[in-house]
């Protein structure tokens, strides 16, 4: 410490300009900083605002940043419930609810199931363990792009088409959160359970009583990314989706608005900003763990 | 014929004396089923819908599947006709296109996030706090929403880009009509999607270099692009691989993107593999050619992704 002291101070005669130039650097740093900001949040914000715009102004030839006339009629028409703009038997509002419940069920789902999985390996000696982990391991290096057809196929012989589980179940195994939870699990001192072994209580009791009430943090930290995936599903669900307009998904509505016959600018811009808004307060509440996501992310 | 059941006698007491000392017992029945009971639920579920799928797309993709009038063996005539036949040209074509996305996309987020990442690591704490959470915004959008948002921006009346190059005198332009420009439309919305994502991975990396290193090299006098090209580039190895295979699956895949913004228009420039595999989906009437041809895209993702594994490696034996 001192020796760096030393040496900040044996280059020191040049010190005068650069705390000028040090100033002057750091307001650049502000400056670009700014801009990322900027960058980020600018394409959005705009449409944010341009959704409070009339439909004449939305599509006006003239460019305008802020609405000249501020108005909530794109949101009213949005959830004013089902009208020719919208697939027979759904309606706005719906298909939030839907998606929503999907999110929701496939959220709890896939953290019950996985976290399972990854005590059984984590904790429990079983015949069969190694070739069982080799499998699992192996899916993980399966092109999601090479299961998406036939599997359709599959639901279609399940007879599950155009109904909820089809929506859920697929994506519910998670091979990655299941050797994320794993590793945490491998982490927690084997001197936790073994008290309640001596009390006789069951492994399921133990997984139940002790590793549920554990995994707080890898449960948030995974749940926000399965979350974030369902709420934001759009090609699974419009393949499966084919008369069951009733459970037709968010981003699949979004999609509708705009098609080959035009857009509908008023009810696509206002549904876009309805859609980010589960995401946003996600994020502004959780983003500690949405930081630690990212960086275990990093670390696979 | 002694020596013989001699033998087999000390054999079984050999084979007794391994088994003796609770080999056999080392799996609890408790245990067992414990754990078999954990592993059902995601075990059935990978088997229906990953595992069963997979064997299908193998088999089918070997059949003439057709709804009404059952499967016939074909070989490898699927493959022949997606390789080769008369939609072939459409199947390169679609590659061809995936690979132009990875083209601009890849090398732009690289260099893109590195820079955004050395710029917010030497800025404090609280400021960079801010600029994370607005530029990793973007990354939780659906391809969906990212599209329509970028749909608005690019649109020829009203839309956000036409109205700048006005406001500077210039024309507008059918950013998502034409063909030139619909590909960079495109890139440029999936750039903003993703950028925040690999900013934040690089940042962590340039975390965890250790400050020494650039103590170190300053006392050598290192100016700050010898110190980027000798110290952080290097430590960032690791990171920088990751972050290049997820980007070229990602770019080879867009599809949400680039269905909003551009749809069917602009001569079908921007419709990659997905878009392909799904137009075959809907409209083919051999479902064992759409396995086939799901199968060779997956082949073609793996390998290019075992290409660059197979190049940073050989680049690795050479330091």
């Amino acid at each position: 410490m001192k020796n760096a002291q030393n040496i900040t101070a044996a280059s020191a005669p040049a010190a005068k300009r650069p705390d000028a130039r040090r100033i002057i650097l750091r307001a650049l740093m502000w400056f670009a900083g700014a801009v990322l900001i900027f960058i980020g949040l600018f394409p959005f914000l705009w449409v944010v605002l341009s959704s409070f715009k009339p439909l004449t102004e939305i599509q006006s030839i003239r460019f305008a940043f802020f609405p000249k006339k501020w108005t909530a009629e794109n949101y009213a028409a949005l959830f004013a419930g089902a009208n020719r703009y919208f697939p027979q038997g759904t309606s706005f509002l719906r298909s939030v609810g839907m998606t929503l419940a999907v999110s929701g069920i496939s959220l709890v789902l896939s953290l019950l199931f996985n976290s399972m999985a990854a005590y059984a390996f984590a904790r429990l000696e079983f015949p069969g363990k190694k070739l069982m982990w080799t499998v699992y391991a192996m899916n993980m290096f399966i092109p999601n792009i090479a299961i998406l057809i036939p599997c359709y196929y599959v639901v279609s012989k399940m007879g599950l088409i155009d109904t909820l589980p089809a929506l859920i179940l697929p994506g519910v195994t998670y091979i990655w959160s299941i050797f994320f939870y794993r590793q945490y699990y491998l982490g927690i001192p084997r001197s936790v359970e073994e008290a309640a072994l001596i009390d006789g209580c069951s492994r399921l009791g133990i997984y139940f009583r002790i590793f549920i009430p554990m995994s707080v943090t890898p449960f948030i930290i995974m749940g926000l990314s399965v979350f974030q995936g369902f709420w934001n599903a759009y090609l699974w669900p419009s393949m499966i989706l084919i008369d069951s307009t009733e459970l037709f998904q968010v981003n699949q509505l979004l999609a509708y608005f705009r098609n080959t016959q035009g857009t509908h600018w008023d009810l696509l811009l206002a549904g876009t900003v309805i859609a980010c808004i589960p995401l946003i307060v996600i994020l502004v509440i959780m983003q500690k763990y949405i930081m630690q996501g990212i960086k275990i992310s990093g670390i696979k | 014929m002694e020596n013989a059941k001699v033998r087999s006698a000390g054999e079984t007491f050999a084979g007794r004396g391994e088994g003796l000392p609770r080999k056999k017992k080392r799996y609890k029945r408790g245990d067992t089923v414990a754990a078999y009971l954990c592993l059902l639920p995601s075990f059935v579920l990978l088997v229906i819908f990953t595992i069963t799928p997979l064997i299908i797309s193998f088999v089918l993709g070997f059949f003439d599947v057709k709804e009404y009038l059952g499967n016939s063996f074909v070989g490898f005539g699927n493959y022949f006709s997606v390789l080769a036949g008369l939609q072939s040209a459409a199947f390169y074509r679609s590659l061809l296109i995936g690979l132009e996305f990875i083209a601009i996309i890849v090398p732009l987020q690289l260099v893109l996030s590195f820079l955004i990442a050395s710029l917010i690591s030497k800025i404090n704490r609280r400021y960079s706090a801010v600029i994370k959470v607005c530029i990793y915004l973007p990354c939780l959008l659906s391809g969906i929403v990212v599209g329509s948002i970028f749909a608005y921006v690019y649109n020829y009346h009203g839309g956000l880009l036409n109205g700048m190059l006005n406001a500077f005198g210039l024309g507008s332009v059918d950013w998502t009509g034409e063909k030139g420009w619909a590909i960079f439309a495109v890139a440029f919305a999936a750039i903003w999607n993703g950028l925040g994502y690999n900013t934040l991975i690089m940042l962590g990396g340039l975390y965890d270099i250790p400050t020494d290193y650039y103590e170190a090299a300053r006392l050598d006098g290192a100016n700050w692009w010898e110190q980027t090209v000798y110290i952080t580039i290097p430590s960032l190895k690791n990171i920088g691989l990751y972050l290049l295979v997820s980007l070229v699956v990602s770019s080879f895949q867009l599809y949400e993107i680039p269905l909003v913004i551009v749809g069917a228009g602009a001569e079908h420039s921007v419709e990659g593999p997905i878009y392909y595999l799904y137009y075959q989906f809907q409209y083919s009437d051999n479902m064992g050619e759409v396995y086939a041809a799901s199968l060779l895209v997956a082949v073609v993702l793996t390998l290019l992704s075992s290409v660059i594994f197979r190049l940073t490696s050989s680049e690795k034996s050479m330091d």
